[in-house]
């Protein structure tokens, strides 16, 4: 099991935070990484959708926004019954982690393309999908509790928390990236030099970025004890085994068995926490962005993934 | 930490480590699933036996063993 090239500039990161070097990549910077690699990534999803044929996109679409919803039922009661958590906060990481998380998705295809292993390139098109059910099933689980305590879904602000969704940053890159790339098809090819050839280079950067911040947040883990890292490891790998069961359902091919069970796998730290922030604002966001950012992401990058593709490419 | 909290996080790391050993006995490597795995196992007996060591009550101090304090 050969780790990406990407992941080591994230192990970088990481140890450069835990010597407490001053290495930190400009706040400019980074965000420029997020939206270069949100566009590169719907770009090119989009340029394969418009080679798809509705037929074979529509159910699994609607299979996939299934498997999103049903993520946050799975993770809602180990976190409220065994973590004891409130119900707000439990129903608040549950969202994250039925939805997706794109960093984990663009470190999935590195992987897969430096490997040669091919994959449905329409796959953007599944990280938009699976963005949203997650966080309306999330406000839906903390809804008595919301509402007893006068928190948003009394009021359900539901258009601001529409707006949230669809309209932060990150969804509107992917979306607007998949609709340029889906109107202008092979016509992308004249921005592929750019959004193309330089993915790996940025995403490292990004990555290094990432590791970074994800070690910022260990004293955290410390102080809130075991449970989160049990619960880190144990969701990602039951997300995984059900994104793979259903990329096998739909017939997909090795590549989209491993990048389905990434989804599953990821938890989100950008669309949901600010989605949440709206919703929930009663919730710790803290407890959750610590789990999805510095138990799971590491634990997806740096042992779940290439883990998903030697055990699908032993299969098949 | 609870008690089920602690038989979760076991039973967690028991399921993790046993799934990289099994992958490493196909020839898969699975060395990292097994740390990870053996990382869980001891984060959640640390935390248990740290926080089981904070809950014994202290001493009184000048206290002594006839006074019953081990």
């Amino acid at each position: 099991m050969q780790l990406d090239i990407v992941v080591g500039f994230f192990i970088l990161g990481a140890f450069a935070q835990l010597v407490r070097s001053d290495l930190r990549l400009p706040e400019s910077l980074y965000k420029s990484c997020v939206i270069f690699l949100l566009l590169a990534i719907g770009l090119k999803g989009g340029a394969a959708l418009s080679k798809s044929p509705i037929t074979t996109l529509l159910p699994q679409s609607m299979a996939v926004v299934a498997f999103g919803a049903l993520l946050p039922l799975v993770a809602f009661p180990i976190l409220r019954y065994i973590g004891r958590w409130s119900r707000i906060d439990a129903a608040a990481t549950a969202a994250h982690y039925g939805s997706v998380s794109v960093a984990t998705y663009a470190v999935a295809i590195a992987l897969l393309e430096s490997r040669g292993v091919d994959y449905e390139a329409y796959f953007p098109l599944f990280v938009a999908l699976l963005e949203v059910p997650a966080i309306i099933i999330g406000i839906l689980l903390a809804g008595t509790a919301a509402t007893s305590s006068g928190g948003a879904s009394r009021g359900a602000d539901w258009g601001k928390i529409i707006r949230e969704i669809f309209l932060n940053q990150g969804v509107l890159l992917l979306l607007g990236g998949i609709a340029i790339g889906a109107w202008a098809g092979d016509r992308t090819v004249s921005v592929m030099p750019f959004f193309g050839d330089l993915f790996h280079g940025v995403l490292a950067l990004f990555l290094l970025e990432m590791g970074r911040v994800a070690a910022e947040r260990l004293p955290t883990i410390r102080r809130q004890g075991a449970f989160l890292l049990s619960f880190g490891v144990l969701m990602p790998l039951l997300g995984a085994a059900g994104g793979a069961a259903l990329a096998g359902l739909l017939g997909l091919s090795p590549g989209g068995i491993v990048l389905l069970a990434v989804l599953g796998s990821s938890a989100s730290y950008i669309a949901v926490p600010a989605a949440m922030a709206v919703a929930l604002p009663q919730a710790n966001a803290s407890l959750s962005i610590t789990l999805s950012l510095a138990i799971t992401f590491p634990f997806n990058v740096l042992v779940a993934i290439p883990a998903y593709l030697a055990l699908v490419q032993h299969w098949s | 930490m609870t008690k089920a909290q602690l038989l979760f996080g076991m039973a967690v790391g028991t399921a993790v480590a046993a799934l990289g050993i099994t992958l490493n006995a196909a020839e898969i490597t699975g060395n990292a699933l097994a740390g990870t795995g053996l990382l869980v196992l001891l984060v959640n007996s640390a935390y248990w036996a740290l926080e089981r060591r904070a809950a014994r009550p202290a001493a009184p101090a000048g206290a002594t063993v006839r006074d019953g304090v081990a």
